[in-house]
């Protein structure tokens, strides 16, 4: 049986586990379902997520985890894109929920109908994040060893996720971010050449969210 | 003094732990509000452990100045010597895997990390109704709360710990970090919301060993009184 990965059409919390799998060269069979309004889960896939909710995975032995941050976080163990270290471990933890918290401040401006109000959130938003979590990101780069990983100086899965969130933000809201910070785009510049996460980035489909 | 009585001085519990806490105190600091919410877990898994640690608790006045001092311009913060570490759940699995309050084994550390996100899904949703203004709005929203989250998250967690092996706890045979944070979320949330535990025995029973271990009761005990 091969890895199942169960998510909807679309990039979202299921992505960065794509990425990682992608780049441990681990064949999966990424199973979309369609991403309409209201969001609904195909009543068949429902009854096997344990919380109702996906992205679900299902392992080569049947075994399931359900909660992307988990589902990512034993990938990215499996495939030693985790510190030996413990507390470079917690560090990267601590990345990956700040990682979050911006993509979740985004994600409010996409709520929002009147065109004027949307404009003024994304505003808000943009320069609330570049001040509390782009900044800060940037600065930690800049002060890596190598200018290009976020903990330590090999790849962790903390780069990962920081690669696909800017992506992802970018993508959906059609704003570079990138553009301001070069430590960020080095460090971004530096997954996106992975061999496996290039080919997946190139080849996946194209979607809003 | 005589030899003996210096002896004895010297052996009782309250020197060695006077001697330990400022040993261990000078490694560990957390800091927080002076409150339970998220730092519960933490503060939780420090007493089962029977770590000591500076628990620091700013007054909201001081916040301001402090702020810009934070990484992400939140607390918690974890000093562990010179180094620091921010968000609550980053530092729970750091401090569970050093203090052996962690799975005993990948998988279960997968399941303990599955089953804390839900967890923090049902509190965004439950801390949702705090901030909502309008009454009729909160009510609804509490409804929903206790009508579809609530039997979703605590009616899988309880399923989760039948089907357990007959054993108390969320994973595995010990108890582990997410034990401690899951007992520490029920009982806040039964105390606003008193019987909610009726239906799910297996978390009430959870809920109560956590409780009743002499760790957590002394620390129950001798913690700072506060609403939330």
């Amino acid at each position: 049986m091969s890895i199942k990965l169960y998510y909807f059409d679309g990039r979202g919390l299921a992505e960065p586990t794509r990425w990682i799998l992608a780049y441990a060269g681990v064949e999966f069979e990424d199973i979309r379902a369609p991403l309409d309004l209201p969001v609904t889960i195909p009543p068949e896939i429902k009854a096997k997520c344990t919380w109702g909710q996906v992205p679900l995975v299902e392992l080569e032995d049947g075994k399931k985890i359900a909660q992307s941050l988990a589902i990512t976080r034993y990938f990215a163990k499996k495939h030693n894109l985790v510190p030996e270290d413990l507390y470079e471990a917690a560090v990267c933890d601590e990345y990956v929920d700040s990682i979050r918290e911006f993509m979740q401040a985004w994600y409010v401006i996409t709520h929002e109908k009147d065109p004027e109000k949307k404009q003024e959130k994304r505003q808000e938003v943009l320069k609330s994040t570049k001040q509390r979590f782009f900044d800060v990101f940037e600065s930690i780069v800049a002060k890596s060893s190598d200018g290009k990983h976020l903990v330590g100086n090999s790849l962790t899965w903390a780069d990962i996720y920081l690669t696909h969130g800017l992506n992802h933000v970018g993508l959906v809201h059609e704003i570079d971010l990138l553009n301001d910070y070069p430590a960020l785009k080095k460090l971004s510049e530096n997954v996106l050449q992975e061999k496996g996460i290039q080919a997946w980035v190139q080849k996946r489909p194209l979607t809003k969210f | 003094m005589s030899d003996l009585k210096l002896f004895n001085l010297l052996a009782t519990e309250s020197f060695v732990y006077v001697c330990t806490s400022q040993l261990s105190s000078r490694n560990y600091k957390l800091t927080y509000f002076n409150v339970k919410a998220v730092a519960e877990p933490i503060r939780f898994i420090f007493a089962y452990a029977g770590v000591e640690y500076e628990d620091n608790r700013v007054e909201h006045a001081q916040w301001p100045e402090i702020k810009g001092t934070t990484p992400w311009g939140q607390l918690p913060l974890l000093q562990v010597g010179d180094k620091t570490l921010a968000q609550s759940n980053a530092i729970c699995r750091y401090l569970g895997k050093k203090f052996n309050l962690d799975g005993a084994n990948e998988w279960e550390n997968a399941k303990i990390d599955e089953f804390v996100d839900a967890l923090a899904d049902f509190r965004t949703a439950w801390t949702r109704t705090f901030r909502e203004k309008d009454e009729t709005r909160k009510s609804e929203m509490m409804k929903d709360v206790l009508e579809t989250v609530v039997p979703q998250i605590f009616g899988t967690l309880d399923a989760t710990i039948a089907g357990n092996n007959g054993s108390p706890y969320l994973v595995g045979k010990k108890i582990t970090w997410i034990d401690l944070q899951t007992a520490h979320y029920l009982d806040m949330f039964e105390n606003l919301n008193p019987g909610v535990l009726i239906k799910y025995p297996n978390l009430k029973k959870l809920r109560n060993t956590v409780y009743e271990t002499d760790q957590i009761k002394a620390w129950c005990q001798r913690r700072p009184a506060t609403n939330m």
